[in-house]
């Protein structure tokens, strides 16, 4: 048998991810595809000496593609055609699940349903007799506990065979004569050949098989703008017509084929489970003081505390050990190099910019930590729920407060998460403002500075640094609301996931995929960054006043005149644009010897704070740019944040100055 | 008595009879169950967002849908 093509795909939050490693084991390769809207997590495993192929698709609630996350799930199983498609359901809350089920069944997959949380199901006695739901839903259904491991040998086999033979028997929802017959009439138009689908990249879906011209007829029906920009205007407009006629009957269409695949859903589900009246659950009872009208917002404030405390105070200790570390190590070695060039070269330039830069991996672990503890826990999408009023006041949907959370993080996973946002107008503006959520890249400039200048103030300081961001971000969110992106924020509807324990090894695995990034970049981007830094420090010449980097520095500091900054720190911010831990690394090679000692003589407190300010604001990293770039599929989004962030930071850091000078 | 969801007390059961937010969001409203006919219990609501259980799960809805979603407490 030849290599199977197999989708993983499910609602968000089922264990999509857990059951995707644990069907592909070690040997996962994870690959990102840049450029096009396709994100996609890939993987190999291997049942019975058949290669499988495994392509873990973005968590779903339909096939309606509302959002881009929908959009990619959707045109995947269009247009790749999977041999198999496995539907993760969750087994705990089986009616909505099965929405998609029945969508991915109308669509003629070939599916197989794991039916994820079997524990939860005994526990809260609950009873799912899979046999039947396996008959009436026509297709194999393999019960798994994801986390544990069990069941998925199971599913494999239910993989292997579906693929070889099929689903059992194919189910069709009944949708009523009068529908049936418009989806007929659409059907036939799509059948006739003299009707071409034009700049249709599903073109061979409307002269394909009757399976796809029924989905296509559906969906025209239930007036997705989709389905009708990918078929002729004289089928779209047709079928607006036939809809017209049937909603003066029935009401919306889609509501009505909703209501339709529901009630099919109701008369399976009764059959097959069995549950006692739920009681008030645990979850329900921490809403009602984690939601609570009054304490939702103060209690959400007092964990971000406690977040923010608990990385740098915790972090603390273990900063101080690697900064020794590096210290000794960087003597060490430049004691002995025979050669003074190379000496230099390696125990100040590499050891001591690298250095500076890997001090902060505590503080960025710990970061992460608590983020990936937040969203795990479920307490993630209850911030979205406290701040959504706040959000819209401002012009913001409620949605976009968990990517700003994340762009403490990092701003680059932080802009890919927008995609859960329907609108995109909502989204470009949930991107252009996330740049400002101070990333932990930057928190190595505010610590340095802080410890320097403001002594016995850090925290508070460093603290000042993060709420400037957020409101910075909220006046350009009103701005460009007001100017580029008129109107108001579309609605909200968000699912809240019931309180979960959060998993110690998801937790750890979660943190260190995104905290080995901030390592890789130190052993790659930032290793080149100082070496070339050091090369342009220390030549032609050697005295780094006559060195390059002078050149380059003092032909741009009259810009920053105004500001009080020295060539040194305008080199330094220009080397930061490839990532703003640079800012220090590069510090450090420019002014040698004490970093501390000569800051503290080259700036004032104002314009340190300024500084500060100012790498706080100007361009986004490397990275961030080319995110945006990507998500925004459009060159003009990266250099429109880019503009206006730089004119920000000048503006910003020229007020502090000015301010700080009458004080 | 016809009346919005936004309204409903907490804890207490609400009959959708009609859903007016537009295309799309009745769309999305419906792929999560929450459409006309459909019996849901209401969680929380305070001054953000009405939490409804329909179907086994909990959804938030923000204050402007919430004040679009008509029908009657049970």
């Amino acid at each position: 048998m030849k290599e199977l093509k197999v989708a993983i795909i499910g609602n968000p939050n089922v264990g999509k991810t857990t059951l995707f490693n644990a069907l592909t084991g070690e040997k996962q390769h994870v690959g990102n595809w840049p450029g096009v809207t396709v994100e996609k997590i890939e993987g190999y495993g291997k049942v019975d000496g058949v290669r499988v192929h495994y392509i873990d698709l973005p968590g779903v609630y339909s096939l309606s593609a509302y959002s881009i996350d929908e959009k990619i799930a959707r045109d995947f199983i269009l247009t790749e055609n999977p041999d198999v498609v496995v539907d993760i359901v969750d087994a705990t809350n089986l009616e909505r699940n099965l929405y998609l089920t029945l969508q991915l069944l109308e669509l003629k997959a070939n599916v197989v349903i794991a039916l994820n949380f079997m524990d939860e199901v005994e526990k809260r006695r609950m009873d799912i007799d899979v046999k039947k739901l396996q008959e009436f839903l026509g297709i194999k259904v393999v019960p798994v506990v994801a986390r544990e491991g069990k069941g998925i040998e199971e599913l494999k086999r239910a993989i292997l065979e579906t693929a070889r033979h099929g689903v059992i028997r194919k189910v069709e929802v009944g949708y009523g004569r009068d529908v049936e017959r418009a989806i007929l009439e659409i059907e036939g138009m799509l059948a006739d050949e003299r009707i071409k689908c034009r700049h249709c990249p599903f073109a061979k879906l409307c002269l394909g098989s009757d399976r796809e011209r029924h989905w296509v007829s559906t969906r025209l029906l239930e007036g997705d703008d989709e389905a009708n920009k990918v078929v002729d205007r004289e089928i779209a407009l047709r079928a607006m017509e036939l809809r017209r006629e049937l909603e003066k009957k029935y009401g919306d269409m889609a509501a009505y084929f909703a209501k339709k695949r529901y009630e099919l859903i109701g008369s399976i589900v009764r059959q097959c489970l069995k549950m006692e009246e739920m009681e008030e659950t645990f979850s329900d009872r921490m809403d009602r003081v984690l939601l609570d009208k009054y304490l939702g917002i103060p209690i959400f404030f007092v964990i971000m505390w406690l977040a923010f405390k608990l990385t740098f105070d915790v972090a603390a200790p273990f900063t101080l050990l690697i900064e020794k570390l590096f210290d000794e190590l960087g003597k060490w070695v430049a004691g002995s190099i025979p050669n003074e060039t190379m000496a230099s070269l390696i125990g100040e330039g590499i050891i001591g910019g690298v250095g500076s830069v890997l001090v902060f991996v505590p503080n960025i672990f710990l970061l992460f930590f608590i983020l990936a503890l937040l969203e795990d826990s479920g307490y993630m999408a209850r911030a979205a729920f406290v701040m959504d009023r706040v959000m819209y006041r401002i012009g913001l949907h409620g949605k976009a407060f968990i990517p700003m959370l994340l762009g403490f993080g990092c701003n680059v996973p932080a802009i890919m998460a927008t995609r859960t946002m329907e609108d995109e107008r909502d989204r470009l503006l949930a991107i252009m403002i996330n740049p400002l959520m101070s990333c932990s890249a930057r928190l190595p400039v505010y610590v340095l500075f802080a410890g320097i200048f403001f002594a016995g103030k850090e925290a508070g300081v460093i603290m000042s640094m993060y709420l400037l961001g957020i409101l910075l971000a909220v006046m350009m969110a009103l701005l460009l609301r007001k100017f580029l992106f008129q109107g108001k924020p579309s609605p909200f509807i968000m699912e809240m996931p019931p309180y979960r324990l959060p998993t110690l090894r998801n937790i750890v695995s979660t943190t260190w995929n995104r905290g080995k990034m901030f390592i890789k970049k130190a052993g790659t981007i930032i290793l080149l960054g100082v070496i070339i830094i050091w090369f342009l420090a220390n030549f032609p010449d050697g005295g780094i006043e006559e060195s390059f980097l002078a050149m380059i520095g003092k032909a741009m500091q009259p810009l920053f005149a105004p500001l009080g900054w020295s060539w040194r720190a305008v080199v330094a911010l220009l080397a930061g644009v490839v990532g703003k831990e640079i800012v220090v690394g590069s510090l450090g090679a420019l002014y040698g010897g004490n970093l501390s000692s000569a800051l503290a003589a080259d700036f004032t407190r104002v314009e340190a704070f300024a500084y500060m300010a100012f790498v706080l604001i100007y361009v986004p990293c490397i990275a961030t740019i080319a995110a945006i770039w990507q998500e925004t599929r459009s060159i003009k989004w990266p250099l429109f944040t880019i503009t206006y962030e730089i004119l920000l930071a000048y503006g910003v850091a020229l007020a502090i100055v000015a301010i700080g000078g009458l004080i | 008595m016809r009346s919005m969801i936004s309204l409903a007390s907490a804890r207490g059961l609400f009959r959708i009879t009609s859903i007016a937010c537009g295309r799309g969001c009745v769309n999305k409203l419906a792929s999560m169950g929450i459409m006309p006919g459909e019996v849901v219990r209401v969680i929380n609501n305070g001054s953000g967002p009405v939490m409804v259980e329909v179907k086994g799960s909990r959804v938030a809805i923000g204050r402007g849908v919430a004040m679009k979603i008509y029908g009657e407490e049970l």
